[in-house]
């Protein structure tokens, strides 16, 4: 005789239609697990774009919910199963497509799709060269970026108005490093805000001027 | 149900991957850097999605040492104690020989327990020493005793700001590494070898009668040859060009001027340059702090010497390990405060005040970039007991991590700005007066993450002026539209919006008010604080971690077997779907 979960029976409620509203807040609800399956089973990260493997997954999720029995296991553990076995059977099947169709090569422009992945690469690795001018690695910046999503927000605003500055712009690079007098004076802030980010700021200037659109959307 | 949905779409992220390293992938997601694991087919630029689960979770806490660069420099200091080839055929009557070079140039002749049995005066100024009480000394004592009459007799002077040195040169063909370690021993222990660099190298006979015949030290000699041969070489001259400093390094070694005199030398120095009262307290808090660490190393490296001499004795061979690794660890910090860029720069800017401004201004900007980092190192030594000593001012200058430090009381000390450098858990430690200090941009973070937690009863104890404070967007309204209610409040008010103006320069929209919000602040947040918080923080992670995943693991494979949802009844599924 097994426990049943307060989760296990709001899928036999919500089982029943799945058009609900209640369905689609617990699919994405799952989302995370879904993508932590997909990614197991594949051994690889799920792309945020046209993922046919996630598709997969989420597909197979929601059928998990429809067949769900709550008497027989709990529904993580039956999802997880279903989703497992479709993801395998979407495996073989591309295998079996890529070896049975060898001729029959893509007719789309693979450029098409590759295009903005292409130009997001390019950015961040001219980012990244403009950085090591600085001696940062993006590595560095896991630690130094600020914890708090407030310091974050501010440091971006200081960032962006100092990249619109030429004469800080020209002084960092001169330099090689912010000129933090000057930017507490002009943009009336601590000293510490600027000094305890100073890399983070750097890496933002940087975006700001070079014009990185793709990266800027991110930070 | 809420919450719970909200702690997982939290935990999915959407990130570029911007650099793979041999062990992880640092990928950029909602303006945080973050660390991930390597999986298959990542790619540069790739736009993935991810949880938490994929994250490798960076030590706390900043970086104390540079180590690697401490490395570096251990490594090359123990190249550099290469003995050089040199070996003399002894058939003058005594086991081996010593030559001090000042300027006046003195050979001490050696027997076999190192003691002088008599010397030679290799120059002019070598005779103006009284060198007649040599004869009889330890090599320690000598060499102490050559010094000192080079000071007395005004050859150098360890006072001004000139760098001095004494090159001492080994002249023997049996283990040289006895009289080596005897200068060593003696450079630490006497007041006045500390007070000057020594340059040690070895030499031949052949070496030495050739200096005699140049009138050149002896230990340049070796070095000299690669040099110019067009000027007479002296110590002095030869150690202030870089490029044959260098050059000596590659056969001997030089032990540096501690640090503490040549600091104070730089200190009693300062006046003679031409810098502004506040330029020179810059330059004294740095020195001052560099000393301070100086001999705080020091002292440091004589408690580990002691205990590896205990060790030894003991007899204990993971003792002596440790302890031989301690007092490497502290040479090198010491070797590393002293080669200081910045000493080096100002030594620079005292000798030659020809500096140009920008050297200058450089300097200083270097500098306070070091006092800024003295500042901060010191909040992060201190501890809980010290915080408490702490005055409002010294708040200004914490940052995050020391901010995990503080305990309750402190907080009553806090201003707004510091306020904003809090984390979560430290909004735990507030007490509800606290609270009132809070500004707008601290309300947000509890608001966004947390209002959709607060559970009814909270929601009843608020107000709609409340709501308006928590709010960014109704920030500008309650400035405005607001104002009338504040008026009922408190009387005060216009003053205190004047602050509020004053403050948001720094987007600091100020809470200050006691008075004003007293009431509301004490129910609502303190209710907020106490229970939400944990509740939130509570589900979200129980829920995302293994627990869920790891039950159905387990159930996953007696589900297979036992049950009947077997393999078969799948696969009939299936088909029915295509």
């Amino acid at each position: 005789m097994r426990l049943q979960s307060n989760r296990d029976q709001i899928v036999t409620e919500i089982q029943q239609d799945i058009h609900s509203k209640a369905f689609e807040d617990f699919v994405n609800q799952f989302q995370p697990l879904i993508l932590t399956t997909v990614s197991d089973r594949l051994g690889r990260y799920v792309n945020k774009n046209n993922d046919d493997a996630y598709s997969v997954g989420l597909e197979a999720f929601c059928e998990a919910i429809q067949k769900y029995d709550i008497g027989k296991s709990s529904f993580i553990a039956f999802a997880k199963l279903v989703m497992t076995r479709r993801l395998n059977d979407f495996i073989y099947k591309k295998q079996q497509f890529v070896y049975e169709n060898i001729d029959d090569n893509p007719v789309v422009d693979p450029s098409m799709a590759f295009d903005d992945e292409l130009a997001l690469k390019e950015e961040i690795q001219l980012l990244d060269q403009e950085l090591q001018q600085f001696g940062i690695e993006f590595d560095d910046l896991v630690s130094e970026s600020p914890k708090h999503g407030d310091t974050r927000q501010r440091t971006k605003k200081i960032a962006i108005k100092t990249s619109e500055e030429n004469d800080l712009v020209n002084h960092l690079y001169k330099k090689k490093r912010l000129p933090v007098t000057e930017m507490c004076r002009r943009f009336m802030t601590t000293r510490k805000i600027i000094y305890g980010n100073k890399n983070y700021i750097i890496s933002i200037v940087i975006v700001c001027i070079k014009k990185l659109g793709l990266i800027k959307t991110f930070i | 149900m809420n919450t719970i949905s909200k702690g997982k779409v939290k935990s999915m992220m959407e990130g570029i991957i911007m650099k793979m390293y041999e062990t992880h992938a640092v990928v950029l997601s909602e303006k945080k850097y973050y660390r991930i694991k390597l999986k298959n087919n990542m790619k540069q630029g790739q736009n993935i999605l991810f949880t938490e689960n994929d994250m490798i979770q960076s030590q706390g806490g900043r970086k104390k040492m540079k180590s690697g660069y401490k490395k570096i420099t251990a490594i090359a200091a123990s190249l550099l104690v290469l003995v050089t080839s040199s070996f003399m055929m002894n058939q003058k009557g005594y086991a081996s020989a010593v030559v001090v070079d000042i300027n006046p140039s003195v050979q001490l002749n050696l027997n076999d327990e190192e003691i002088v049995e008599g010397f030679i005066a290799l120059n002019e100024d070598a005779n103006s020493l009284e060198l007649e009480q040599l004869t009889g000394m330890s090599l320690a004592d000598a060499l102490e005793y050559v010094a000192q009459s080079a000071v007395d007799n005004g050859f150098i002077d360890p006072e001004d700001l000139e760098d001095d040195y004494i090159i001492i040169t080994a002249v023997s063909e049996k283990e040289q590494k006895d009289i080596e370690s005897i200068v060593k021993q003696v450079k630490k222990e006497s007041d006045i070898l500390k007070t000057v660099n020594i340059a040690y190298t070895e030499a031949s006979m052949d070496q030495v009668e050739e200096a005699k015949e140049k009138n050149e030290p002896v230990g340049l000699i070796s070095v000299g040859e690669s040099i110019d041969d067009s000027e007479t070489l002296t110590v002095k001259s030869f150690f202030q060009d870089e490029n044959a400093k260098s050059l000596f390094l590659e056969k001997g070694i030089i032990l540096k001027e501690n640090l503490d005199h040549e600091i104070d030398r730089l200190q009693n120095n300062l006046e003679t340059l031409d810098l502004t009262e506040e330029e020179v307290k810059d330059l004294n808090t740095v020195l001052a702090y560099t000393k301070e660490e100086y001999s705080y190393l020091v002292d440091e490296l004589k408690i580990a010497t002691e205990q590896y001499e205990e060790a030894i004795e003991s007899g204990d061979e993971n003792e002596i390990e440790l302890a031989l690794d301690t007092i490497e660890l502290l040479e090198d910090l010491i070797d590393s405060l002293s080669d200081d860029d910045n000493i080096e720069r100002l030594k620079d800017l005292l000798e030659d005040t020809e500096m140009d401004e920008e050297a200058i201004e450089d300097l200083f900007d270097s500098l306070e970039e070091l006092i800024e980092e003295i500042e901060l190192d010191d909040l992060d030594d201190m501890d809980e007991d010290d915080m408490d000593d702490m005055d409002e001012d010294y708040m200004d200058d914490m940052d995050e991590d020391d901010m995990d430090d503080l305990d309750e009381d402190d907080m009553d000390d806090m201003d707004e700005d510091d306020m904003d450098d809090m984390d979560e858990d430290d909004m735990d430690d507030m007490d509800e007066d606290d609270m009132d200090d809070m500004d707008e941009d601290d309300m947000d973070d509890m608001d966004e993450d947390d209002m959709d937690d607060m559970d009814e009863d909270d929601m009843d104890d608020m107000d709609e002026d409340d709501m308006d404070d928590m709010d960014e967007d109704d920030m500008d309204d309650m400035d405005e539209d607001d104002m009338d209610d504040m008026d009922d409040l408190d009387e005060d008010y216009s003053d205190e919006d004047d602050e509020d103006y004053s403050d948001e320069d720094d987007e600091d929209y100020s809470y200050d008010e006691d008075e004003d919000y007293s009431d509301e602040d004490d129910e609502d947040y303190s209710d907020e604080d106490d229970e939400d918080y944990s509740d939130e923080d509570d589900e979200d992670y129980s829920y995302d971690e293994d627990e869920d995943y790891s039950d159905e693991d387990d159930e996953d494979y007696s589900y297979d077997e036992d049950e009947d949802y077997s393999d078969e009844d799948y696969s009939e599924d299936d088909s029915d779907d295509e």
